[in-house]
């Protein structure tokens, strides 16, 4: 028993491992530079995304919207984005605007007390509406070199958004491990009551960290066009369900409390692996929603099991 | 509990009741100035169709939502059954055995996600999210992502046929709505669900085995959502792999509007009636307007939520 608990404590890790020597068994192109650097590349946006997502599922929430505002911001703010005199207008404009749609969400959570479920799908229709009522079937391409850094460039030889990525990580690491509105995150997540009642403004956290979800959010929908060199409506569909299987296989329970971002940054990788992995080997990529679907059930699952072999 | 005690608890039914009435009144008033060849007899057989699988599949929400959960694989799994009964009809099976595998597949999915809420204590919503995504998965694998379309006038009847001169997704409606109605408020398994959905700990202290009771109420959305994919697979004589998205949101919306709240434990499947009733009529109407459906999706999301916020506040100041 205490083998198969040491087992699970590792288990990310052992993953990690099998997907790293299982690709490079079955593909002879995984293990290419240029590969890796790609598999990189996706996991530092997918992790933005995941961070958004595990600091409202540490209070207990959870955002489906984060596709849709994605999409959302990345159309209103495109057209400013192509020219290069206003691309700081267009990154106030995307940032702000996810930003406020975040705020919605954590209002209607924290203060009209709606299912966090229910808010941010209800949220993710009206933004998925906006967008393709905004662009009225247009699609903006072909960003100037200066905003196309963000997402395919390189520094100091390494790519852009792996330096974004490592900033945000950094600051919300440091904000909610080493400052007393991190502590204020984990007490509210970890019993809400209690937190109130020991003078934490709980609401105040749930609709903080909302908001810092909907800039994030604002974030990755930066890199992501810059990388695609292109906006349209009907993109991030998947990546509310990406960023909760990324969440939880970190693990960071669904539950709240516990757990962290750097979690989700093992957990982003494995499931960047994972679509890289299929991809290589062929697998249509319309197995890619039954794949991360099954993730969040087996990461679950995972859970149930490790918090059962503790306890005995 | 007796079916009167149930409707006392079920909170002010015939104010909520009416106050949708005068809801669909304003509607149907609205569009009728508004949008040309909306009054009309071919108009509202329209609506009446377009709403019976809205309804079959918002009976399912129904019994969730009474039973304190949310499905929010409803679409998912609508769109699933709807493409395994249009593979299986493609296959050469006589149309009564795809009915019974798109039937069976439906069934399965809900007892997939009853089994890992009831076994495995996973939340209802986590568990329905994940299932949303396998099983709309599945149905682009199966179907690798385009139309399946074409059927023969055997199964084609279920969707556009009638029977002394009304829809046959009509009657099926109807008939679905008689069965649910029966089961939850003539039957102990019922009145068993309205018990878990107002307290899970008490109905298990009262000897309820909770479990179970979740386990079917999931088998039954799953069944419920799997007779509207089939009915929409039939009326649109194609089965897209994308059909049912966006179901699930609807489904909400016409338990909420309907008078069931979000918290469980009160409502029921005839408020569901109206609800489904007035989303299909704004549809049909913003349709008729003219407003593109990127502006449909746009303001039924924002009524939805609106509505939704409506019932937690006017639920939590009680």
């Amino acid at each position: 028993m205490r083998l198969a608990a040491q087992i699970l404590k590792y288990s990310r890790l052992l993953i990690i491992a099998a997907l790293f020597v299982g690709l490079t068994l079955a593909s002879p192109v995984f293990l290419t530079g240029s590969n890796l650097i790609n598999v990189v590349r996706q996991t530092a946006l997918l992790a933005v995304l995941g961070f958004a997502m595990t600091l409202v599922i540490l209070v207990g929430g959870i955002d489906l919207s984060i596709g849709s505002v994605l999409a959302l911001s990345s159309c209103l703010a495109a057209s400013y984005l192509k020219e290069p005199s206003t691309i700081v207008i267009g990154t106030i404009i995307c940032l702000g605007v996810a930003s406020a749609c975040g705020f919605l969400n954590g209002l209607m959570v924290a203060k009209i007390k709606l299912p966090p479920f229910i808010a941010t799908y209800g949220m993710s229709w009206m933004t998925r509406g906006l967008a393709l009522v905004f662009m009225g079937g247009n699609i903006v391409y072909g960003f100037p070199k200066t905003f196309r850094f963000l997402g395919a460039g390189y520094m100091l030889g390494v790519p852009t958004p792996i330096w974004v990525m490592t900033i945000a990580f950094t600051v919300l690491y440091v904000v909610l491990h080493m400052t007393k509105i991190g502590r204020n995150v984990y007490a509210t997540g970890a019993n809400k009551e209690a937190a109130f009642l020991s003078g934490v403004k709980t609401d105040r956290v749930v609709i903080g960290l909302y908001t810092m979800a909907g800039f994030l959010v604002g974030l990755g929908a930066l890199m992501y066009i810059s990388r695609l060199n292109a906006a349209e409506p009907g993109i991030g569909e998947s990546f509310a369900l990406e960023a909760i299987a990324a969440t939880l296989i970190g693990g960071t329970p669904f539950t709240g409390g516990e757990g962290g971002i750097s979690r989700t940054l093992t957990g982003a990788f494995i499931l960047t692996l994972l679509s890289n992995g299929m991809n290589l080997l062929g697998v249509s990529s319309l197995w890619q929603s039954a794949v991360f679907g099954s993730v969040i059930i087996f990461a679950i699952m995972l859970e149930r099991i490790s918090k059962k072999l503790g306890n005995d | 509990m007796k079916r009167r005690d149930i409707e006392r608890t079920a909170g002010r039914p015939r104010f909520r009741v009416s106050g949708v009435l005068i809801a669909i009144i304003a509607v149907v008033g609205v569009f009728s100035f508004t949008a040309k060849g909306f009054f009309s007899l071919a108009n509202f057989a329209n609506i009446a169709l377009q709403g019976s699988v809205l309804f079959i599949a918002a009976l399912g929400m129904t019994l969730a939502i009474l039973s304190g959960m949310i499905d929010l694989s409803i679409g998912g799994v609508m769109t699933l059954a709807g493409v395994i009964t249009a593979l299986a009809l493609k296959a050469g099976l006589p149309p009564i055995l795809a009915i019974l595998a798109g039937l069976a597949a439906g069934s399965l999915c809900g007892a997939f996600t009853g089994y890992l809420v009831s076994s495995w204590g996973f939340h209802h919503w986590i568990a329905t999210f994940g299932m949303m995504g396998i099983s709309q998965g599945i149905a682009l694998v199966v179907t690798q992502g385009s139309s399946v379309s074409g059927f023969s006038r055997a199964f084609r009847n279920i969707g556009d046929s009638t029977i002394i001169g009304i829809p046959v997704p009509v009657l099926i409606a109807a008939a679905t709505f008689a069965i649910i109605a029966f089961v939850l408020y003539r039957t102990r398994f019922g009145s068993n669900m309205y018990a878990i959905g107002g307290s899970e700990q008490v109905a298990r202290y009262s000897g309820i085995n909770s479990s179970k009771m979740k386990l079917s109420v999931f088998v039954l959305t799953g069944l419920l959502a799997a007779v509207a994919g089939i009915v929409l697979t039939s009326r649109m004589n194609s089965a897209n792999p994308t059909a049912g998205m966006g179901y699930e949101f609807d489904s909400i919306a016409a338990v909420i509007i309907g008078g069931t709240p979000i918290t469980g434990g009160r409502g029921g499947v005839k408020g569901t009636f109206l609800g489904a009733f007035i989303i299909s009529i704004l549809k049909n109407g913003l349709n008729l307007v003219g407003l593109s459906s990127p502006w449909q999706l746009t303001i039924i999301g924002a009524m939805i939520t609106g509505a939704i916020i409506v019932d937690v506040i006017t639920h939590s100041k009680r």
